[in-house]
């Protein structure tokens, strides 16, 4: 049985940066434990000598692209769906507030 | 002009028997009158721009492409420049594609035109198309049931004649579950073969783009255009590409089929009724079968509901508030505008798999899950090559059960189990084809899967093209397409 709780969904908000309502709350984490329960099967698999699979395609190996100049994104058009912008810069909210002391 | 399959559709065309402009706005009129929530967009102004062009090169002698003046739907998670792109979010609701998918580019280059895009399950997270932010979408054979999912838009837009070929894309099962529940041939290739620019990734070791149509030629066809060695997609496998069409000739004599013998309980009756039936079809044909065994596909979903969500809470990263359109007005510092962008664009299914995959990657749940199903993976493939030193593809069904009615499966591990005869081709890389095999009593179509070995595509193409020419699952049309001239 999974030991997932309420503080691990909290955490879990935390890192993925989504905010579940209090009544939400309540139905993930019992669609979570559900799921990691049904997880459990795995244990069943012996897996001491097996290699974790990493890459499906037997033999591919990572390719260098040549350095030539080929076809590419146009700032101007990527920033076109940028919510909000300045210049060729994408705008947030402040990060570092403008104080004296620092 | 609807039934015709795209093969004979190109061939009017260049004959001058029709236009491209004829066939164009014929089919993207069935396209607005739909009432199934197949489509999220119409490229009505495009497409016809296109035909206009296509009619004009025409009539200059020029010579046109494999697939000129065929219309084609595209899922909607797949890129054209400067056309919306929702990938059935509320998140991308507004945006706007910004370069073009390279199969696009593959089948614009041959004449295709592109005329809607399809409906899906929100980021393809779903086997139902019930999980689409913006609406649902029916079965054409049987409006209560779904049409599968994620690409259950792709799959029944073909069914539907509303085009005859799209493109979904399949993760788990994505485009072969709903091309069995529709009645239609749903094709996932080898790993890498097919290019990935331009696809929004969901979990990267797994996604494939794969073609939907209602007979193997047209999907050999389709398969053909868009099989080409890609330099912007690093996982694209840099094989010339091959011309599937060339190798149907359905002789299948002395071909070895391995039959699964410890997945076959608990299926439909009909679907058992209907397997037999196939694989008597393919024995006349010539063929052999083998019993092999697969004994860890049972872990498949397990293994699948680890790694697909551990890779999606990674991918879907991206969608922050800050690049993509989408930011919450109520932010008022960064934190806000990632977490309340987030949690107001993210519906429910796709919440749930990101928590889950940032928990199985989380410290000190690593191992017990994601490195665990990683390992298991490895067997779930050790599998299929044992299996290959005994035969030539293997055949099992699609899904255990047809097409389910809307809202019936309301539990997600329940929705998950769905996928149980599909994943495994995704874990392995495997080129895997639903092939039209009847329909139940009940008349809901049923698919029939065939695998082979990486890089094994025209084999599997073939066998289907075997089957096709002894039956004709796959000339059937829903009633709820109404007359079709």
């Amino acid at each position: 049985m999974s030991t997932f709780n309420k503080d691990d969904l909290t955490s879990l908000q935390k890192l993925s940066r989504i905010k579940l309502s209090s009544e939400k709350e309540g139905e993930v984490l019992e669609n979570i434990k559900k799921i990691l329960d049904f997880m459990d099967m795995l244990n069943e698999v012996n897996t001491e000598s097996i290699p974790p699979l990493t890459h499906v395609v037997k033999g591919m190996k990572a390719r260098l692209a040549d350095d030539v100049i080929s076809e590419h994104l146009e700032a101007e058009v990527f920033l076109k769906g940028a919510p909000d912008r300045v210049g060729a810069f994408l705008k947030v909210p402040v990060v570092i507030e403008d104080k004296e002391e620092i | 002009m609807f039934t015709l399959p795209a093969t004979e559709l190109t061939k009017k065309f260049k004959s001058k028997e029709l236009t491209a402009k004829e066939i164009v706005t014929a089919f993207l009129k069935r396209c607005k009158e739909e009432n199934l929530g197949a489509l999220l967009s119409i490229l009505e102004k495009t497409a016809l721009a296109k035909a206009a062009l296509l009619d004009e090169r025409l009539a200059k002698g020029e010579v046109l492409g494999s697939l000129a003046a065929v219309p084609v739907i595209v899922k909607d998670n797949i890129m054209i420049q400067g056309e919306t792109l929702t990938c059935g979010s509320k998140f991308l609701e507004d945006y706007k594609a910004t370069y073009t998918a390279t199969v696009v580019k593959k089948l614009e280059d041959e004449g295709a035109i592109i005329i809607a895009k399809a409906n899906m399950d929100e980021f393809a997270m779903g086997s139902s198309t019930e999980k689409s932010a913006f609406k649902p979408c029916n079965n054409p054979w049987n409006e209560k049931c779904t049409p599968g999912g994620s690409s259950g838009g792709s799959a029944a837009a073909v069914a539907a004649r509303l085009a005859p070929l799209s493109l979904g894309s399949d993760t788990g099962g994505s485009v072969r579950q709903p091309a069995a529940f529709c009645g239609i041939y749903g094709f996932k290739p080898t790993y890498g073969r097919i290019s990935r620019y331009g696809l929004v990734a969901f979990a990267s070791s797994l996604d494939q783009i794969g073609p939907f149509s209602t007979n193997i030629d047209d999907l050999a066809l389709i398969s053909s255009v868009i099989n080409k060695p890609c330099l912007q997609d690093s996982t694209s496998i840099q094989e010339p590409p091959e011309d599937y069409s060339a190798s149907l000739s359905g002789e299948i004599k002395g071909l070895k089929i391995g039959v699964p013998t410890d997945m076959l309980e608990g299926l439909h009756p009909d679907i058992k009724t209907s397997y037999d039936t196939f694989l008597e079809t393919l024995k006349k044909k010539g063929a052999t079968t083998v019993p092999i065994t697969l004994p860890n596909n049972k872990y498949s979903v397990p293994v699948y509901y680890i790694l697909a969500p551990a890779e999606a809470s990674t991918n879907l990263a991206r969608f922050d508030g800050i690049r993509y359109t989408k930011r919450s007005k109520c932010a008022k510092n960064l934190n806000e505008v990632y977490e309340l962008s987030r949690t107001e664009g993210f519906g429910p299914e796709v919440v749930n798999r990101i928590l889950l995959g940032t928990y199985v990657l989380s410290a000190g749940y690593q191992d017990a899950y994601y490195r665990k199903a990683q390992k298991v993976r490895s067997l779930i493939c050790k599998d299929y090559d044992t299996a290959f030193q005994q035969c030539d593809v293997i055949a099992f069904p699609t899904t255990p059960a047809p097409a389910f009615v809307h809202g019936s499966i309301t539990d997600p591990l329940t929705m998950y189990k769905q996928d149980i005869f599909t994943i495994s081709a995704n874990m392995a890389g495997l080129p895997s084809l639903s092939i039209p095999a009847g329909f139940t009593k009940d008349g809901l179509p049923i698919g029939m899967q065939v695998q082979a070995r990486q890089m094994d595509d025209g084999l599997v193409m073939n066998v289907a093209k075997a089957f096709e020419l002894e039956t004709e699952h796959f000339s059937k049309i829903p009633a709820s397409c109404g007359e079709l001239k």
